[in-house]
């Protein structure tokens, strides 16, 4: 770990449709750290992942969020990605029609035309996939389908890691990646994530549940409750969530408020 | 102003002069044709019947030359006739030059004959004896009583055209004109044929207006696969028909694409005539501007053990317009039919509409048939997941409308064509014009 900052967010506030979901984030993230964010459901996970994302259904109320020194609001989601964020999302979409490999090509090379450099070769292109297919076992089969059209919840989860070994984020957010993942698929998963960990990137892991942490091992556990992170701690904080439950921290919140 | 009643003067104006440049098997059905579009009043107005998008009024109402005493037009100045040849193709090229068919006659070494209508009809006066059938239809009369000449191709029996024939029709001329064309194609018991037919003016320049009916008619057990192009400007209209007859276990695939134009009516009649036939027909429309493409289709069954299947699609930008109306019309004693028909369109504007109605009518027990239509926009969550792992938003959106046309362009068998197609939809999906490279200078 060093002392730069990858992603700094300073109360953050964003919502849909007029409703404000996140109150107010404040999150420090640095090369080569693992954050966890936990939280019962409609606390705003998600709605944090898609706002750093820059997903256009979200609109950004006020706040900053600064990635390694880059306005990351500023940015489209295109160029979020460029500059090396991934978010790995809870329900991948299927796109009938467009193949694997296109949508990869298409995104590989939007990404090295944004640095100036030259599109890769098709040759080039065809064993970058066969290298990070390896990481988690992505069937050749499902690298030539459409993308994730019929793909099964696994293959959909696993897709997502190998775009993320394909285009090597500096920050990635899994959203929920545990959901929908049998143990074996969770293995594999999380596998090729601490894979594709290096001191140099971070992970954010979102998810409901201690178990997806037994695999990726957090350096901080935070808890989102009513659109703020109301308490951090070290990875122990996701044990005692698993025994205890959240109501403990709802009452205390909600008692201060 | 009553635009028939324009044409019918024109016809009796002329009448002398139409007869002494075409065949006398054209000139003799003139009169019962004269008596239909009499009865007929005034052409349809959008709205009326089927015409849903396109009044045949307003298309036909403007003052377009005809050239009926067949001279050769000053040019537009712009290099001659040209080869549209496909890349690998190989095809039988015909050129038909506003609405003359231009070049030699020709037989193909396994005798497909590629000729002139008109001197088809000199040379086979029995052929084109019988009275013309639909007069009802607006276009198709008004097409019979200016006819002077087309395209005639015939496949004799048994008899698998090596080549495809590939009908280049172009306008060509500084003034207006309405082009009255002709194609008809016979393709003999067992034999088999494919027709690439492309449509395209040489001057965005000028306005146009192709009045065309295309007749085929195969034999037992004859595949035709005809396919059907049409990249115009908005200065042209386009009012065409195709009438299809079909004996027993013969399999007919109309594909029809749309990548420019004005006004666009395109109509399709497909009739059994026994058993065991085959239909498909299939359209793709990429729609700009204020673009209005309609396509109507009416498949009747009335034999057993009869398919059909339709797939038409639409991608409508800015203020275009589309219309699909289908009918597949299974008769009384049409046992064992299959008939399918799907309509998917995409809206990519706010602005662009579209008009659907597909329709079954069935008078038959033991009969499988299906129908269905939707429309709808982009995909929001694709296309934010695409933006997510870097794809332009541009990019996204051009692969989501590439992805969105595929299957369309998948039932275009002819191998050479759909590869050329695919590349031509791309392009008018980005923005040019999307012209045969072979066509057309202005590449971009």
């Amino acid at each position: 770990m060093n002392n730069d900052i990858l992603l700094e967010v300073k109360d953050l506030r964003a919502g849909i449709d007029g409703k404000e979901i996140l109150r107010g984030i404040n999150l420090t993230v640095r090369p080569g750290e693992v954050h966890a964010i936990m939280g019962p459901n409609g606390s705003g996970k998600s709605t944090l992942s898609g706002v750093l994302a820059g997903n256009p259904r979200f609109t950004v109320e006020g706040g900053s969020a600064t990635f390694h020194g880059v306005d990351l609001l500023a940015l489209s989601p295109e160029n979020r990605s460029h500059e090396g964020l991934f978010l790995s999302f809870q329900y991948p979409v299927e796109i009938p029609g467009v193949s694997m490999v296109n949508f990869m090509r298409a995104a590989l090379n939007a990404k090295r035309k944004y640095f100036g450099e030259a599109p890769l070769s098709a040759g080039d292109f065809l064993k970058l996939m066969r290298q990070k297919r390896a990481v988690v076992d992505l069937d050749n089969k499902l690298a030539s389908r459409s993308v994730n059209e019929g793909f099964s919840g696994g293959e959909k989860k696993r897709n997502e890691i190998f775009q993320m070994a394909m285009l090597e984020p500096r920050l990635s957010i899994l959203d929920e990646t545990d959901s929908g993942l049998d143990i074996d698929a969770l293995r594999v998963v999380s596998s090729g994530v601490n894979k594709l960990k290096t001191t140099e990137n971070a992970t954010i892991v979102i998810t409901h549940y201690q178990r997806l942490l037994d695999y990726i091992k957090p350096d901080f556990v935070h808890i989102l409750y009513k659109g703020r992170i109301v308490y951090s701690g070290g990875p122990e904080l996701a044990l005692e969530l698993e025994e205890k439950g959240y109501d403990w921290i709802k009452e205390q919140v909600d008692n201060q408020q | 102003m009553n635009s028939l009643h324009d044409y019918i003067k024109i016809y009796r104006d002329h009448r002398d002069l139409i007869d002494s440049h075409a065949p006398a098997a054209f000139n003799r059905h003139r009169p019962a044709v004269l008596s239909a579009l009499e009865a007929m009043g005034e052409l349809p107005h959008k709205g009326q019947g089927t015409y849903e998008k396109v009044s045949l009024r307003d298309m036909f109402g403007p003052d377009y030359g005809l050239n009926l005493s067949r001279l050769a037009f000053p040019s537009t100045g712009r290099t001659g006739v040209h080869g549209c040849d496909l890349p690998g193709a190989g095809t039988v090229p015909v050129t038909v030059v506003n609405d003359s068919f231009a070049g030699e006659d020709r037989t193909t070494p396994e005798g497909v004959v590629v000729m002139s209508l008109a001197r088809a009809a000199e040379r086979w006066p029995e052929r084109f004896a019988a009275p013309p059938a639909m007069l009802d239809n607006p276009v198709v009369a008004l097409n019979q009583l200016l006819l002077q000449d087309g395209v005639y191709i015939s496949v004799p029996r048994g008899v698998a055209a090596a080549k495809p024939v590939q009908i280049l029709s172009l306008f060509n001329t500084s003034e207006p004109l309405m082009g009255v064309r002709r194609v008809v194609i016979d393709v003999a018991d067992g034999a088999s044929a494919t027709v690439i037919a492309c449509d395209h003016p040489r001057t965005a320049e000028v306005d146009y207006l192709s009045c065309r009916v295309v007749e085929i008619n195969l034999g037992a057990g004859a595949t035709l696969d005809f396919n059907d192009l049409e990249e115009a400007t908005p200065r042209c209209s386009r009012a065409s028909v195709i009438i299809a007859d079909q004996q027993r276990d013969s399999s007919l695939t109309v594909s029809s694409v749309t990548l420019d134009g004005g006004v666009t009516r395109n109509e399709y009649y497909v009739n059994h005539h026994g058993d065991g036939c085959h239909s498909s027909l299939n359209g793709l429309v990429i729609a700009g501007g204020s673009q209005v493409t309609d396509n109507a289709t009416i498949i009747v069954h009335d034999h057993e053990h009869c398919t059909s299947e339709q797939l038409f699609k639409y991608a409508l930008f800015d203020q275009s317009q589309g219309a699909f109306e289908g009918l597949v019309d299974v008769r009384h004693g049409a046992r064992f039919t299959d008939a399918r028909q799907s309509n998917r369109n995409l809206l990519v504007s706010h602005d662009a509409r579209m008009h659907a109605m597909p329709q079954l009518i069935i008078n038959c027990d033991d009969v499988k048939a299906s129908h269905g239509s939707a429309t709808g926009e982009l995909d929001s969550d694709a296309l934010f997941y695409m933006r997510s792992r870097g794809i332009p938003l541009e990019e996204a959106r051009m692969m989501l409308i590439n992805a969105f046309m595929s299957d369309g362009l998948d039932k275009i068998t002819h191998e050479p064509l759909r590869q050329t197609l695919r590349v031509l939809v791309d392009k008018r999906l980005r923005g040019c014009s999307a012209k045969c490279e072979n066509c057309s200078g202005s590449g971009c």
